[in-house]
C-alpha cells in the first residue's frame, strides 16, 4: 500500500463517518485501490482499525498528542503516521463543527440577511424619515434527511437595535469568561 | 406560513375567533370578502365602527378591540392560508375547526370564501414583516451528550417573539454554537452602526 492509499482512506472514512455520504461502503474502497496490491480481507481490516481512531478523535476532539497515543499500538509506517497527523491538523476545525451542530437537537441559523429602510410614509409624523432594519432569520432543523427550513421577518429600529447589541456584547462577554475558564 | 401548515396558533386567535363566532351568517360573509378584497388591493381595510354598527343592528354587542381583532385574525389566516401550499377547502375548514374554537357554521363561511377566492391571492407579494416584541436569551454549556462524550461547548439559545402585521404573536427558537453565534453578533452589529450613522 502506498500513501496515496492511505490518504484515499482516509479522506474516504471522514465523508462517510461525518458527512453521511452512504456511497462509501467496502467495495467503492476496494476499487479506489484497484492498483494497490491490497485484498478485500486486508481492506476490510484496515477498515476497521481507522474507523474507530477516527470517530473517537472526533467525537472527543481530541489533541495532536492524545492521536499519537492511539497511534503507537498500530506501528504504523513512519509516513503513513505522519500523514495521519497532518490529516487530523486539518480537518479538525471542519469535524468539530459538524459534531457540534449534530449537538443542536432542534432549530439552528442557518441563516441572517437584512436591510435598512427609511420609513416615508407611516401613521405617524414623527416615524416619517427615520430608518429601520428589516432582518429575515432563516431557522432550519434536520427532518429525517431532510432540512426544513423557516424564515421569520421582523423589522427593528434605532432603539430596539441598540438594546439587542447591549445584550449580544452581554453574552459576548460571558462566552469570553467561559472559554478562559477552560482554557 | 405556519397557522396552517406546521399547526401553530399565535397568540390571541382563540379570543379573536370567539367574537367572529356571534356574526351573523351573512355579516360574516361581507366581512371576509371585505378582508379578502384588501388583500387584493381592490378595497380598502374593513372599518371597525361599520361592523360595530352592522352588529348592533343585530343585537349582537362587541367591543371596538373585539371587533378589530376579527378583522385582524381574518387577515392573518387569509395571508396564512395563501401560503400553504394546496390548501383546499375542506382542509382549510378542518384545521381551522381543529385548531381554534371555530363553530362550524362560521367555519364553512370562511372556508368557502376561501375557496372561491384562493387562486386570486397571490402568495408571493404578501409581505409578512412583523415587529420584534421580545428577545431572550440563554448560554448554556453541554457538558456530555449521547454523540460526543468530550465535546464541552457552549451553546447559545435564543427566543424571540415577533408580532406580525396582524397584531398576532408568534414565538421562535433557535440555538447558535459560539462561531455560529459571532456570525449573528457581528450582523447585529453592523445593523446597529448603520442605523446610527443614517
Amino acid at each position: 500500500m502506498e500513501l496515496k492509499h492511505f490518504d484515499f482512506f482516509l479522506n474516504s472514512l471522514v465523508k462517510k463517518l461525518y458527512h453521511k455520504d452512504k456511497s462509501i461502503t467496502n467495495e467503492y474502497l476496494q476499487e479506489g485501490v484497484i492498483d494497490s496490491q491490497l485484498g478485500s480481507d486486508q481492506v476490510i481490516s484496515l477498515v476497521d482499525t481507522l474507523e474507530p481512531i477516527l470517530l473517537q478523535i472526533g467525537h472527543s476532539d481530541l489533541s495532536q498528542n492524545a492521536l499519537e497515543k492511539l497511534l503507537e499500538p498500530l506501528e504504523l509506517r513512519q509516513d503513513f503516521h505522519q500523514h495521519f497527523l497532518k490529516f487530523w491538523e486539518q480537518q479538525r476545525d471542519e469535524i468539530r463543527s459538524i459534531v457540534r451542530n449534530e449537538l443542536i437537537f432542534n432549530d439552528r441559523l442557518s441563516g441572517v440577511s437584512w436591510r435598512v429602510d427609511m420609513k416615508t410614509n407611516s401613521k405617524k409624523i414623527s416615524n416619517i424619515n427615520q430608518p429601520i432594519a428589516i432582518v429575515e432569520l432563516l431557522l432550519s432543523r434536520n427532518q429525517q434527511e431532510r432540512e426544513d427550513t423557516k424564515s421569520i421577518m421582523f423589522e427593528i429600529d434605532k432603539t430596539q437595535i441598540s438594546n439587542l447589541v447591549n445584550q449580544i456584547e452581554e453574552i459576548e462577554s460571558l462566552l469570553e469568561k467561559g472559554i478562559q475558564q477552560k482554557n | 406560513m405556519s397557522f396552517f401548515s406546521e399547526k401553530r396558533s399565535p397568540k390571541g386567535i382563540f379570543t379573536a375567533i370567539n367574537s367572529l363566532n356571534k356574526f351573523p351568517q351573512q355579516l360574516l360573509a361581507k366581512l371576509c370578502q371585505d378582508v379578502v378584497d384588501a388583500l387584493q388591493y381592490k378595497g380598502s381595510v374593513p372599518q371597525v365602527s361599520h361592523y360595530q354598527s352592522e352588529l348592533e343592528k343585530n343585537s349582537i354587542e362587541l367591543g371596538k378591540n373585539e371587533v378589530q381583532s376579527t378583522i385582524n385574525v381574518l387577515f392573518f389566516l387569509y395571508r396564512d392560508a395563501s401560503r400553504a401550499s394546496n390548501l383546499d377547502q375542506k382542509q382549510f375548514l378542518e384545521i381551522l375547526e381543529k385548531q381554534t374554537g371555530i363553530t362550524n357554521q362560521a367555519g364553512k363561511v370562511l372556508a368557502t370564501i376561501w375557496e372561491r377566492e384562493k387562486q386570486n391571492l397571490p402568495s408571493l407579494n404578501m409581505p409578512n414583516v412583523g415587529k420584534l416584541i421580545d428577545f431572550k436569551w440563554k448560554v448554556g454549556v453541554t457538558f456530555s451528550s449521547s454523540i460526543s462524550e468530550n465535546l464541552v461547548t457552549p451553546f447559545v439559545t435564543i427566543n424571540i417573539s415577533v408580532s406580525n402585521t396582524d397584531d398576532l404573536v408568534q414565538t421562535h427558537s433557535f440555538e447558535m454554537s459560539v462561531p455560529e453565534f459571532k456570525e449573528f453578533a457581528r450582523n447585529l452589529k453592523e445593523i446597529n452602526q448603520l442605523l446610527e450613522v443614517i
